[in-house]
């Protein structure tokens, strides 16, 4: 076969207006060539990539998975209910202001409750006393606040307004005054007054208002000693936003902003922050993780520009210019990247998923991930092979074919 | 096919050092020629010079008819890569391509479409008897049979100016042989073969000897 070169070349001089040009497809399929022929260099690179991007992958999606977790677990309790507390001297009448409040949209239950000072209590008038925290309230508000009956009854209205003299015990004070059983109708004495205990209540976990305390109905509030009102009111999941804004009018109509509204933190907001600051953190370690895989990739390109010398002297004496060599080298690098970058989503995946499956989360990872893995290491190893490519196209031939 | 006036090649210093001085002579199509001298003596500066892998600082360098002094990088590079071929005395194989790929390696950058590559890659590998090592990788082959891969990707794109720097230089006297007669076989009525040696061996071979000693090239007579 004649070559076209001389072929034009048969009657006459040299063409030397021919161009010679590498096409981008030679130039990958001779950098897929390099990185396959240079197998354990290749591999160890490959392996930094892959590494960095795991640690990306596996931490945007073990925080995602955690900030569900933690949205599941966010104690609903405290995510549904909106206290409002009187101003000193202002009193808080137990019919109308409650009974306001829970006809706001989305409120469940509502009651009125006051502390006092804690009191000795007894079990006859002149033995051995305990040390119990005194509220007042009214079943409403026990029922709002989650806490559960675990004998007796609550109080009822003719309680309150009669003035019987009767307390309600939560589990941990019955439990110290020695109190089983309200079958034989157990007292207590307070200040040598008799009182008839006429239920025991549970507060829920880790809810300290009621712990070890014992209860009057409220009315026993407006006879001074103790401080001022608080109303405790459950929402419907969701609406304690929107309730906390309205209660207050509701209780106080004359001088709503007098009281002092206590709302949860919003859901989302919170479940955004946990997941914001989480996420932060950890894409910090992967943005380090990444730029050590980079330096990595950019270190064995160059290590493997100066030991290639002879070749890159070479090509170029055979007919590459400058820019195939920086072209092929930027596809080496871009290659590395990209096979680490798939193996480290592949690698990223399976960390977020026994990670979760471990903690029994929900595996929750973003798809756009699972392309953008080995996207990011295409263009991690790409950047990272500019200067290796650059230094490899400013060899001069003869300098390149004086290494050997 | 080359032609040589006054060429110098001084290398900025400091010291300047002038490398080759007044290099005056030509090899024509059909030719064997040999440049000898000591080592140091300018014969790897005048080679270069002739591969058009470096510029001469004065004179003018006649190749196949055109003026190189007078082209672009880019012009200098197609002219290189379509006219001369190259034997350097490491056979520069590249390790990670086997025998066929390492041939056609010249021919990517030539526009050769991808088809037509291995055919001419093997036929070059045939003429250099190496017909029955085409998917050899090189650490697989002897320093003969290196050299020969070498050989056959210089003429794979059929140059009309084969250059050769010491291409016996690493083989012992029974591939030395072979290789000369392959070079000398290589000497066709459309190519010359340009020898860089300091054998004495390989001079006799030539038909012509172009004596370099400090720089000053020039024919020996015949």
């Amino acid at each position: 076969m004649r070559l076209p070169w001389r072929r034009k070349e048969k009657g006459g001089a040299v063409d030397i207006g021919r161009k010679v040009r590498t096409s981008p497809r030679d130039a990958l399929i001779q950098a897929a060539l390099a990185v396959k022929g240079r197998r354990l260099r290749s591999s160890l690179t490959i392996a930094g990539v892959a590494l960095g991007i795991a640690t990306a992958i596996g931490t945007l999606g073990i925080t995602a998975s955690a900030a569900g977790a933690v949205n599941d677990r966010f104690d609903a309790v405290k995510s549904t209910q909106v206290t409002a507390r009187y101003p000193e001297g202002i009193a808080a009448p137990p019919g109308a202001a409650a009974e306001n409040v829970r006809s706001l949209n989305g409120v469940e239950q509502a009651g009125l409750s006051c502390k006092g000072s804690d009191q000795d209590v007894g079990r006859n008038a002149y033995g051995k006393t305990v040390n119990l925290s005194a509220m007042a309230s009214q079943p409403e508000a026990l029922i709002a606040y989650q806490a559960t009956l675990s004998q007796g009854r609550w109080f009822d209205a003719g309680h309150g307004e009669r003035g019987d003299p009767v307390v309600m015990l939560d589990t941990a004070a019955a439990e110290q005054l020695g109190i089983k059983s309200l079958v034989d109708g157990p007292m207590v004495f307070v200040s040598g007054q008799a009182y008839l205990v006429v239920g025991i209540f549970t507060a829920p976990d880790n809810e300290t208002r009621f712990t070890r305390a014992m209860v009057f109905p409220y009315e026993r509030c407006l006879g001074g000693g103790f401080s001022a009102a608080e109303a405790i009111v459950r929402t419907e999941p969701g609406a304690a936003q929107q309730v906390a804004t309205e209660v207050a009018l509701a209780l106080h109509p004359q001088a709503p902003t007098r009281l002092t509204v206590t709302t949860p933190p919003d859901l989302a907001t919170f479940q955004q922050g946990v997941q914001s600051e989480t996420q932060a953190l950890f894409l910090g370690l992967a943005a380090i993780s990444l730029l050590i895989a980079a330096i990595g990739i950019s270190n064995t390109t160059y290590v493997a520009v100066l030991e290639r010398k002879p070749e890159i002297g070479l090509r170029r004496a055979t007919g590459a210019t400058r820019s195939a060599i920086t072209i092929q080298f930027l596809f080496e690098s871009g290659i590395l990247g990209l096979v680490g970058g798939t193996i480290g989503t592949i690698l990223g995946v399976d960390a977020t998923a026994g990670a979760a499956l471990g903690k029994d989360w929900l595996v929750i990872l973003d798809p756009l991930l699972l392309a953008g893995g080995p996207v990011l290491g295409l263009v991690v190893g790409t950047l990272a092979g500019i200067y290796p490519a650059l230094a490899a196209a400013r060899l001069h031939p003869v300098e390149a074919l004086r290494t050997a | 096919m080359i032609e040589l006036t006054e060429v110098g090649r001084t290398f900025p210093g400091p010291p300047e050092v002038a490398a080759l001085r007044d290099a005056t002579f030509t090899v024509e199509a059909g030719e064997m020629v040999a440049i000898i001298g000591p080592s140091g003596s300018g014969k790897s500066t005048l080679l270069n010079v002739l591969g058009l892998l470096d510029e001469p600082t004065s004179g003018t360098y006649l190749l196949s008819g055109v003026d190189t002094g007078t082209l672009k990088e880019r012009q200098r590079t197609a002219l290189r890569a379509t006219t001369l071929g190259f034997v350097f005395q490491s056979a520069y194989v590249v390790a990670h391509l086997d025998c066929l790929a390492n041939v056609a390696m010249p021919l990517a950058h030539l526009g050769i479409p991808r088809k037509e590559r291995p055919g001419l890659a093997e036929a070059a590998l045939r003429s250099v008897g190496l017909g029955h090592r085409l998917h050899a990788r090189p650490n697989t082959l002897s320093g003969g049979e290196r050299q020969r891969v070498a050989i056959a990707r210089a003429i794979v794109h059929e140059p009309k100016v084969l250059l050769c720097d010491e291409p016996t230089g690493n083989l012992d006297s029974e591939n030395t042989q072979a290789v000369l007669d392959l070079l000398e076989n290589l000497v066709t009525g459309d190519r010359a073969v340009v020898v860089v040696t300091h054998e004495n061996e390989v001079a006799v071979r030539a038909g012509r000897t172009v004596k370099v000693v400090d720089g000053h090239a020039a024919p020996l007579a015949a």
